[in-house]
């Protein structure tokens, strides 16, 4: 079910008028959340609602279970979340590289011809659900919270279906006291999760998805074109397609949330205007960085154990962020290219040394621009062959402009690609100076901004498409 | 804000230019194909060139008593599923059914008898969402998306035209007209893809049935620009001298048609004026075959 169909409409109104009746109730309250979020989720492929199942209930019962032997209860929660995410999203992967490498020395493998048929269909945001699964147990463990007792809330908090599927990942002891709370939404929660909500649609509706069919044709034609400002303009357009893509989805799980009376924290904020790489990573899918940081890197030993060991952590660490991704090894370089750049970064501190400079600044926006973009290109590309071969073309310096000629799909994705430049960068002209002081005016610019947006998404919108972090 | 949201939208939607290519009109059109439920006495059956080069109802104004179709799909072959959606149509308690197939070279190659169109057609639009495109979409033509290249498009003389009817015919325009486009697509095409006769056996065997439940059959090979069809019989392995022999012993009958009268956009599709040309020139054919009967 997507946010952007029919049903999805349908589906929300439904929930909010059940929900509205019963959230006196708390106990009621979980379970109308868990059988809509399963309702929700059961929409794409009923058959997987008994894996998020399964990885829930494995952690419910583990935390619960963690006083009588903290260690292998732990053990279980990992393992059996981590067993899941290898045989659905991982286990064709290792099959088609074990026989790849079985077959360099003559021997005949076959294991992807074995692997289970099941395990080919990905379920849909199987990565999202089980790091946030993960976190909960892990966060018992550490005695970070406490075990909840009830199974609906600690549903509710997992299956939760704003953020389900492709995130914000939401930590248990960010969410639980919010369920626990029986508050009244305000109006002025009820107004700001209106505009973020009708903001995420243009972000996506508008911006990503209008961008998305000039994008797939290039990467489709990838070998047509060689003119480095054509792959320029093409990354520079899915950088901002999966940007909108992504901001949007959590702009619209984050409003969904305050109609609920809960508060999901921001997970993107202007990353690509970053004067250095790690700056970048705080401002870009930060629920999923802070995750990394928190289970993985500071887990490793963190900065604590040396500097050589710290950016060896930090490799590691973004490498398996690249493979958290997809199971691919062109997410594996795009973690790694990460990995690489923010090493750089960390070692000659060059960021420091330019900041001190008034044209500092711009040369690290555009550095920090192309370190991102250069990347992207293994992130998005069909394979490494693909990738490089684009990235060969951006490095060639061929400046043919042969390419401009009339097409439906360019035109658009410039229209598009400079909109989305307005969206994202409107706020640097300055406009705090003319706006009202919080007042009734304040509200009546709202107003008016959100009609004219609500009917750029109904007139504007793009082909509908999946959002692209749900194959995660 | 609900005010002024609707003021606006009802603005836009009433002052905005009228899309070259309407997606809900398109995708009634495409459900209505396969999902309507009246009976015909007259179908038409091909690929592309015939669902924009045919319009039934020009065909209605010259024989009498037609109620006619064209159930032609993007790169469509004759296969059974082709034939069991003409059968689906058509009325046989009536004896006065006809079908005409519109043949290009590439509807007899193996790609055209896969009719994935089709076949997607028909595997999308089942149950709610037919029902949903059928009762809903018409009325969401208003809110079609307003594609901004396209204003720029219609300044500098650029455009593609689609003007879907009910009756499934689509009449095209497409500017600015180059009818080389085509050369390069069809070479490509017929590179690795040629005729079958699995294909052609199959359309014989069904032109057979058809005529022996009192259905007349007229095939015709649908005009094209002239270097397209010289290119087309030098590639395909379309024989049109062999083709025609062997639908007429089998109970077809042929309908020549003269390709210079009617004019292509892209070198294979006929631009609306030509198509509307050609099913005149289809009906006063048919009518004449019939009234010398």
């Amino acid at each position: 079910m997507l946010f952007n169909s029919l049903i999805f409409s349908v589906f929300l109104s439904t929930f909010f008028v059940v929900y509205n009746l019963v959230k006196e109730n708390q106990r009621l309250k979980w379970i109308i959340i868990t059988v809509f979020s399963f309702v929700f989720y059961g929409w794409w492929d009923w058959r997987f609602l008994f894996l998020i199942l399964f990885s829930g209930l494995l952690d419910y019962i583990s935390a619960l279970n963690m006083h009588k032997s903290k260690r292998f209860f732990l053990w279980l929660s990992l393992i059996g979340n981590l067993g899941c995410l290898f045989i659905f999203k991982y286990s064709t992967f290792f099959a088609n590289n074990i026989d790849w490498l079985m077959s360099s020395f003559g021997i005949e493998a076959s294991l992807s011809e074995k692997t289970n048929a099941f395990s080919i269909v990905l379920p849909v945001g199987i990565s999202f659900y089980t790091f946030q699964s993960m976190s909960y147990t892990i966060d018992v463990y550490k005695g970070k919270i406490k075990p909840v007792k009830n199974l609906f809330i600690f549903f509710s908090y997992l299956s939760m279906f704003p953020q389900l599927v492709a995130g914000p990942i939401v930590r248990a002891r960010d969410l639980f006291p919010q369920l626990l709370k029986n508050r009244k939404v305000t109006t002025v929660e009820n107004w700001n999760g209106l505009k973020l909500i009708v903001f995420g649609f243009f972000k996506k509706t508008v911006i990503a998805d209008n961008l998305a069919p000039f994008v797939n044709e290039a990467f489709r034609l990838n070998n047509e074109i060689d003119s480095t400002i054509y792959w320029f303009f093409v990354i520079s357009c899915f950088a901002f397609q999966i940007y909108f893509d992504f901001s949007g989805y959590s702009d619209i799980a984050r409003g969904l949330a305050k109609w609920m009376g809960l508060h999901f924290r921001l997970n993107f904020n202007h990353p690509y205007l970053s004067f250095s790489l790690k700056e970048f990573w705080q401002k870009w899918h930060i629920s999923l960085s802070t995750w990394f940081r928190d289970y993985v890197y500071i887990p490793l030993g963190g900065s604590k154990k040396g500097f050589y060991l710290a950016l060896f952590f930090m490799f590691f660490t973004m490498v398996i962020s690249g493979f958290w991704h997809g199971a691919a090894w062109t997410f594996i370089v795009w973690g790694a290219l990460h990995g690489m750049f923010l090493g750089i970064e960390r070692i000659t501190k060059y960021t420091q040394y330019l900041e001190k400079y008034t044209i500092g600044k711009p040369i690290l926006l555009l550095i920090i621009i192309l370190q991102v973009w250069f990347a992207w290109v293994f992130f998005r590309a069909e394979n490494i062959e693909q990738a490089f071969s684009i990235c060969r073309h951006m490095l060639s310096f061929n400046f043919d402009l042969s390419f401009v000629k009339y097409s439906t799909r360019m035109a658009n994705a410039f229209f598009f690609f400079i909109l989305g430049i307005v969206f994202e960068y409107g706020f640097l002209i300055g406009t705090r100076r003319f706006l009202f002081k919080r007042t009734n005016y304040m509200f009546m610019l709202d107003a008016i901004a959100i009609s004219v947006i609500t009917t750029a998404c109904i007139f504007l919108r793009g082909p509908q498409s999946d959002f692209i972090y749900f194959q995660f | 804000m609900f005010c002024t949201t609707f003021i606006l939208v009802c603005l836009v939607g009433f002052l905005r230019p009228k899309p070259m290519n309407s997606k809900a009109s398109g995708a009634f059109f495409w459900n209505n194909k396969v999902n309507d439920t009246n009976k015909y006495n007259f179908i038409i059956s091909g690929d592309s060139r015939t669902y924009r080069g045919v319009s039934p109802d020009e065909i209605e104004n010259i024989i009498e008593n037609t109620k006619a179709k064209n159930l032609g799909f993007s790169s469509g072959g004759f296969n059974e599923e082709a034939f069991n959606l003409i059968n689906k149509y058509l009325d046989l308690d009536n004896n006065n059914n006809i079908v005409v197939i519109g043949l290009t070279p590439f509807s007899l190659t193996n790609s055209a008898y896969d009719s994935g169109h089709l076949r997607s057609i028909k595997k999308k639009n089942i149950g709610f969402e037919s029902w949903k495109i059928n009762n809903l979409t018409k009325g969401l033509v208003f809110f079609d998306p307003i594609i901004p290249s396209e204003i720029a498009a219609r300044y500098f003389g650029y455009g593609y035209y689609h003007k879907y009817y009910d009756n499934g015919w689509v009449e095209s325009e497409k500017y600015p007209i180059n009818r080389d486009v085509a050369l390069k697509l069809y070479t490509k095409q017929f590179a690795n893809n040629k005729f079958s006769e699995k294909s052609f056996q199959v359309l014989l065997d069904n032109i057979y049935d058809l005529t022996n439940k009192n259905v007349k059959v007229f095939t015709l090979r649908m005009p094209v620009y002239y270097r397209l069809k010289a290119l087309e019989d030098s590639l395909s392995g379309f024989n049109e001298n062999i083709i025609k022999s062997k639908i007429i012993s089998n109970g077809g009958l042929w309908l020549n048609i003269q390709d210079s009268l009617y004019s292509t956009y892209d070198g294979s599709h006929l631009d609306g004026e030509s198509a509307r040309l050609l099913s005149v020139k289809i009906a006063k054919k048919i009518k004449s075959h019939l009234m010398n009967e």
